[in-house]
């Protein structure tokens, strides 16, 4: 019996010598542990219900509430909240930023699998959320734009999407109206001409590194064990064991590296999106595209890049089939999504509350809104 | 009773032959020099052997494939252990991945190897010699340390 419990402890390796250099003999008794493997049942069974060591955990970081931006940081701050809800920098004045990355509803379009541009076209992908998006490393499914202000201006100058012709109407725009005039010159007072596509897209920056969302999650992470539920800390074992930290872990869960869509099976799709192929052209970037955030998960549906996965339920189960190669029982998908759904932090109602009159000059003085500005990247990527 | 025997010899010998008209997909693309771990971290001479010699046939685009390796069944082991193995940690796409994630790659490899998980048990017979020596993998481990510290990625533990 005592060879048993050796095997399903998983320290049998080193103890019958399969160590380093274990030969021909290791080989038999490989073959001997692997059936008596196949007849003592799975490993995880034995190990399922102990408490998780905070050790294991090493792949995953916390995050805090930003701190209240201060000085000239708030006045960009709350600049960039004017812009961002603002729909006159869009092409029949149809569209803000919020139209499609709403910010009471998690950042996302909900309910969309892609989202309707100013004369009503689809674009090609799922509008990802918003918040936490700070954290990643690039931004976009495919990573096309490298920060917060290279992705700001892309959706309002796409023609399927805000509109605009081009720079020059979104400052014509701007330089038409006083109040935009005074909180620019007040918010970049170095500039000689405050108004530029780089400022407005530094303001709408500013204001989007302040969306991130704590939750449960992070208290459990510096030690308050009682911070997830019993089923939740089961959740996060069944979560570890398949395997989905490999990807979706650091600080954001996700969003710092670019994965293969379908890698023990090939994605179903191969011919509407390729994800950075179509950027690259390189064959290596095939079906490659960012893996996305894990924070805030259960409320940023429809799910995937195209936004054509319904459930939750269901994106566990398709990323277990196609990227660790595996079928999740329905438990285990269970497990999985109610430790998900502790990954959903509050929405910084205070932060997000858009200007009461977007023209008015108080808006100007900055003096508009709660201003928490993220502290500066601390997880950069390159 | 011989005949069925000679019967079902001759049942294993076809399907043998029958599947290997089912060439694997390793999946393996031309390498991309400057999207290595070398091109991106520069290790020095010590680590990049050892990890070449002991990690990148199966965590890279330069996997040596043995004869075996196009014969069914082996082929289906290798094909999927390439693949799994590349999904966990890829040696020639290291900047797919932000300095972060990177990081977190280094530091379960490293514990990989000090707990003697990698490189897999069944891989070890047929490529002796391929095992990291201990010295390797501390020299290996407090390279990542080193860097982690340096790269200011403070908060991944």
């Amino acid at each position: 019996m005592e060879i048993f419990s050796k095997i399903v402890s998983g320290r049998f390796r080193s103890q019958i010598g399969l160590g380093r250099n274990f030969a021909v003999p290791g080989i038999l008794a490989a073959s001997l542990a692997l059936a008596l493997l196949a007849v003592s049942g799975c490993r995880s069974d034995v190990e399922a219900a102990a408490e998780i060591e905070p050790d294991h955990l090493y792949m995953f970081a916390p995050i805090s509430a930003p701190a209240p931006a201060q000085g000239v940081m708030a006045l960009r701050v709350n600049l960039g909240r004017r812009l961002y809800y603002d729909t006159h920098l869009s092409e029949n004045n149809s569209l803000s930023c919020n139209s499609c990355h709403d910010l009471a509803r998690y950042g996302v379009d909900p309910g969309n699998a892609v989202s309707l541009g100013h004369n009503k076209n689809a674009g090609s992908r799922n509008s990802p959320t918003v918040y936490n998006a700070v954290l990643e490393f690039a931004q976009f499914w495919d990573g096309r734009a490298p920060t917060l202000a290279a992705q700001a201006s892309g959706p309002m100058m796409n023609p399927v999407e805000m509109g605009m012709s081009g720079p020059n109407a979104v400052i014509a725009v701007l330089r038409a109206n006083p109040s935009y005039v005074q909180m620019f010159k007040k918010a970049y007072p170095e500039s000689k001409d405050p108004i530029t596509m780089d400022n407005l897209t530094d303001a709408i920056a500013t204001f989007e590194s302040g969306l991130v969302t704590p939750s449960r999650w992070d208290d459990y992470l510096r030690g308050d064990t009682k911070a997830l539920s019993e089923e939740e800390k089961e959740g996060l074992q069944a979560y570890l064991d398949a395997g989905c930290a490999s990807c979706h872990a650091g600080a954001a869960m996700g969003g710092n590296s670019y994965q293969k869509l379908g890698v023990f099976r090939d994605w179903p799709d191969q011919k509407s999106d390729r994800g950075r192929f179509d950027l690259t052209h390189e064959q290596s970037d095939a079906m490659y595209f960012k893996v996305p955030v894990l924070r805030n998960i259960a409320e940023t549906g429809p799910w995937f890049q195209n936004g054509k996965v319904q459930s939750l339920d269901q994106a566990v189960r398709l990323m277990g089939e196609y990227q660790t190669g595996q079928k999740l029982s329905a438990a285990q998908v269970q497990q999985i999504v109610v430790f998900l759904r502790a990954l959903t932090g509050p929405i910084p109602t205070n932060y997000i509350q858009p200007p009461t009159v977007a023209a008015s000059p108080e808006a100007a003085t900055g003096s508009a809104g709660d201003t928490r500005q993220h502290r500066s990247r601390p997880l950069q990527g390159e | 009773m011989r005949r069925a025997l000679w019967i079902f010899a001759i049942v294993i010998v076809v399907v043998f032959l029958g599947m290997q008209f089912h060439q694997p997909n390793f999946g393996l693309e031309p390498v991309n020099p400057h999207a290595t771990l070398e091109a991106q971290l520069h290790p020095d001479a010590q680590i990049h052997n050892a990890l070449r010699r002991s990690c990148y046939d199966c965590h890279s685009a330069e996997v040596k494939v043995p004869w075996y390796g196009h014969v069914w069944p082996a082929s289906v082991l290798l094909q999927n252990d390439i693949r799994k193995g590349r999904a966990y940690l890829d040696f020639s796409n290291w900047s797919n991945l932000s300095t972060e994630m990177g990081q977190i790659r280094l530091i379960s490899a490293c514990r990989e190897m000090r707990g003697d998980e990698m490189p897999l048990w069944y891989y070890r017979p047929m490529h002796p010699g391929a095992s990291p020596k201990d010295e390797d993998v501390e020299a290996f481990c407090s390279w990542v340390q080193t860097m982690r510290l340096r790269s200011g990625v403070a908060e991944v533990r």
